[in-house]
């Protein structure tokens, strides 16, 4: 009977939400599969650095704040900037990075957390982070420590080309590095999924190379194509968002916490006249449909919770237990007289009744003798 | 006479005064790991009598590694007041019973030589010899820091001696055996000091090497058998020889094989540690072969030599040497003045090549241990460098006494006239 009770309030409340969260939707949900991993992680990549490249400093916080909003918490962000455009001594507003004009949102604000910044964002940390591949000393903050049940959300933005991304001014990424990478944490499980965004110049040669399972890729243009700045600030002086970046925010902007809005309306967004090139989406690999994915399970937190049905509280069932028996009973420990150990064991005496360096002393001296004894009476040769 | 009574004194006053004002001397000097090994450092020596006092097994710690009699015998100077002085003067002693022999030693091979080779009796006097040997720096350290090898020695010139002048090969026998059982590497002396005694011996071959051998082992066996009887136990051998030959402690050392036995894989230790012992084996017996007094040339060769390369050549090949043992040989070697000396074509950049590596021994050691700025590397370049000097010596004498016997064979006045070349 509290049992049935139990289940009938669990179906209101599950349907009483559902309801709520439908008619607070002004876009349309569709079906949906509910994913099967239990954590949500993202890195957030800018390759860049110098203050001409403040657009994709833009672009990365923007897509920080926005998963964080999304309920993706610090401590499962990775976060790798340049960070020499907020108190850049150009910056005319110092300590700030604006994504738009109209300069509304402060994207540096008081609570980022940037885990690599400067010159540790290298392609060799990069690689390293995502298969977990590190010395000791490698602080938890900097790992990504994913397991089989994690979403990654993956951001790259930069300067790229065919097939490369290049990292700082100094080295480059590959394509096929990247799809490596991605089949060393599949091997090592440590993904159940990962959604794969890049924003760079002919950024779909980026995840064509890519062959490992359940991974979702978007690329901001195809190959021979430039990705464009959106629009620049002239009070700062440089362009401050990507075209990619700027569309994928302004749809995610709408979209709350809690949502089940589904990938493919995001991907929608992504229009020849919007962005100005020709974003490509892989599927192939990915196994879900993705008209049936949500946002959420890549920009959000949202975990499944299964509500363990139990007769009773653990916590009374365990006093019920232990008032039958005694924890602690005194048990009486018979000790010995202490004990030292021996290295060697006692060596026999040969003449008993002396203490062992006299008897030492005695027969040493009775050496002596007889090898006296023995030089005295010598013959000669 | 006058003027070897004032060596002897101040020889003898050099080994007893210093360490008697300035205790300190002998703990700084034997701390030295040029001067002091595991094997025969005094501190564990001191470490033995306490063990022995308080009745512990002498070879429970796996500190001492002096032979149970030596210990059992010295302790006796242990018990008395002013131990510190005993010692001393039992160490006095010694160097100065070792600068005796080697003084008879050099008036018998000088006259021997002479008349052997009918040339003119030139040695160094007897004052001169018995400087070499007490006032040389390495061995005066090596007994100032009262290393145990200091009895070895003892009983090595005791051997000797009387071969030479008592022709008495079971003494001599008897004390081989002693100087066995006080430090293992003498047992390679064995066949240098047989061939001697043959040499020695005009007739009777057989009886001195039947003899010989089984009263060296005779000896030998009585030592370990009373080391037995005394500790109640078998581990002095482990302690005491097995350390030897297996290099058991790896520290370091003036020598060769810690080094490289420091970060080998236990699966090649064996190997390394039978080639090594090897190693220091197949040389004993060519060099006393090939310096050997045959009868049919009453000339050529001569054992006494082969005595002294083979103990060089321990103190290359030794698993704990010290610089003492080089001092050892090279005190013996002034006399050879008149047949080798002579000869020897690299006295000069022996001695500079010595002299470099026995100042940067302690440098370098200073340098890797206190400071930590150099590293091992350091140190064992210049241990074989010391090597290296051991090489010379016996290359350059090797070649004294070919080239000797060279101008002997072919009558040949001038040797240095010649211009020889090994072909």
């Amino acid at each position: 009977m509290k049992l049935l009770f139990q289940l009938l309030l669990t179906f209101f409340i599950v349907c009483g939400i559902a309801e709520s969260t439908e008619s607070a939707d002004p876009i349309s949900e569709g079906n949906y599969e509910v994913g099967k991993h239990t954590n949500n992680w993202a890195v957030l990549v800018s390759t860049s650095r110098f203050w001409f490249n403040y657009r994709h400093m833009a672009n990365v916080l923007s897509l920080y704040r926005t998963v964080k909003r999304m309920g993706i918490p610090d401590s499962q962000i990775i976060l790798m900037l340049s960070d020499d455009v907020a108190c850049n001594s150009r910056n005319a507003f110092p300590g700030t990075v604006f994504n738009n004009m109209d300069q509304a949102i402060d994207l540096y604000g008081d609570s980022i957390e940037v885990d690599y910044r400067g010159y540790e964002v290298t392609v060799e940390n990069f690689i390293r982070l995502l298969t977990d591949r590190w010395d000791d000393e490698q602080p938890r903050s900097k790992r990504l420590l994913t397991d089989e049940n994690s979403n990654i959300f993956i951001y790259l933005t930069g300067h790229g080309g065919n097939e490369f991304l290049k990292f700082q001014d100094a080295e480059e990424i590959g394509a096929y590095d990247i799809a490596d990478a991605f089949a060393q944490m599949h091997e090592k499980k440590r993904y159940n999924e990962i959604f794969f965004m890049i924003d760079t110049c002919q950024a779909n040669t980026m995840y064509e190379k890519i062959y490992s399972p359940n991974i979702l890729a978007v690329g901001s243009s195809a190959f021979d194509e430039s990705s464009y700045s959106h629009h620049s600030d002239m009070d700062i002086g440089v362009a401050v968002i990507d075209r990619f970046t700027y569309y994928t925010l302004d749809f995610l902007e709408k979209i709350p916490k809690d949502s089940k809005v589904t990938m493919d309306k995001l991907f929608e967004e992504y229009t020849f006249e919007n962005v100005h090139s020709h974003p490509g989406i892989r599927t192939d690999l990915f196994q879900r449909n993705i008209s049936e994915v949500l946002l959420s399970d890549f920009f959000g937190n949202v975990q499944k919770v299964i509500v363990d049905n139990v007769e009773s509280d653990l916590l009374s069932i365990a006093n019920n237990k232990s008032d039958s028996q005694s924890s602690t009973i005194k048990r009486n420990i018979k000790r010995g007289p202490i004990e030292f150990g021996h290295d060697s064991e006692e060596g026999a005496t040969f003449l008993p009744g002396i203490s062992p360096s006299l008897q030492a002393k005695l027969l040493g001296g009775a050496t002596v003798v007889v090898m006296l004894g023995l030089w005295l009476v010598s013959p000669q040769i | 006479m006058q003027k070897l009574t004032q060596v002897f004194v101040i020889g003898g006053l050099l080994r007893f005064l210093i360490p008697s004002l300035i205790p300190s001397v002998v703990q700084a000097l034997g701390s030295t790991v040029e001067l002091s090994t595991p094997i025969n450092s005094y501190k564990s020596l001191q470490e033995a009598f306490y063990y022995l006092q308080q009745g512990i097994d002498l070879y429970d710690g796996g500190v001492n590694h002096h032979p149970p009699l030596l210990v059992i015998i010295l302790s006796v100077f242990q018990s008395l007041p002013f131990k510190e002085v005993w010692f001393n003067l039992v160490y006095t002693l010694c160097d100065l019973f070792i600068a005796w022999k080697l003084i008879q030693i050099n008036r018998w091979y000088n006259f021997y030589s002479a008349k052997r080779y009918g040339k003119k009796n030139e040695r160094f006097s007897d004052d001169i010899i018995a400087s070499f040997y007490l006032f040389n720096p390495l061995i005066v350290l090596t007994n100032l820091a009262h290393s145990t090898i200091v009895f070895t020695w003892v009983f090595l010139m005791e051997s000797i001696y009387q071969v030479i002048f008592t022709g008495n090969v079971p003494r001599s026998m008897i004390a081989l055996g002693i100087s066995t059982y006080l430090s293992f590497n003498s047992v390679y002396l064995l066949p240098p000091i047989i061939a001697f005694a043959h040499a020695m011996t005009p007739t009777n071959i057989h009886r001195v090497y039947i003899e010989g051998f089984a009263i060296y082992f005779a000896a030998v066996a009585l030592l370990i058998m009373s080391s037995f009887t005394c500790t109640s136990s078998w581990n002095f051998l482990d302690q005491c020889y097995l350390t030897n030959i297996l290099l058991k402690k790896i520290t370091p050392n003036v020598g060769l094989w810690w080094y490289i036995f420091t970060e080998m894989f236990d699966f090649f230790t064996p190997f390394y540690l039978g080639l090594f012992n090897i190693y220091t084996l197949v040389y004993v017996i060519p060099i006393t072969i090939r310096l050997f007094q045959f009868r049919s040339n009453k000339k050529l060769g001569d054992s006494f030599l082969a005595i002294v390369l083979v103990y060089i050549w321990l103190s290359f090949t030794k698993s704990y040497p010290t610089i003492g043992d080089l001092g050892f040989g090279l005190s013996i070697l002034p006399i050879f003045k008149v047949t080798i000396f002579p000869y020897c074509r690299y006295t000069y950049v022996i001695g500079l090549t010595m002299l470099i590596s026995l100042l940067l021994f302690p440098i370098f050691y200073y340098c890797w241990i206190v400071l930590g700025t150099g590293n091992s590397n350091f140190f064992y370049s210049i241990s074989l460098i010391w090597g290296v000097v051991h090489v010379l010596i016996i290359l350059d004498l090797l070649w004294g006494k070919l080239v000797y016997d060279y101008s002997l064979d072919n009558k040949i006045e001038d040797v240095h006239k010649l211009n020889l070349a090994q072909i």
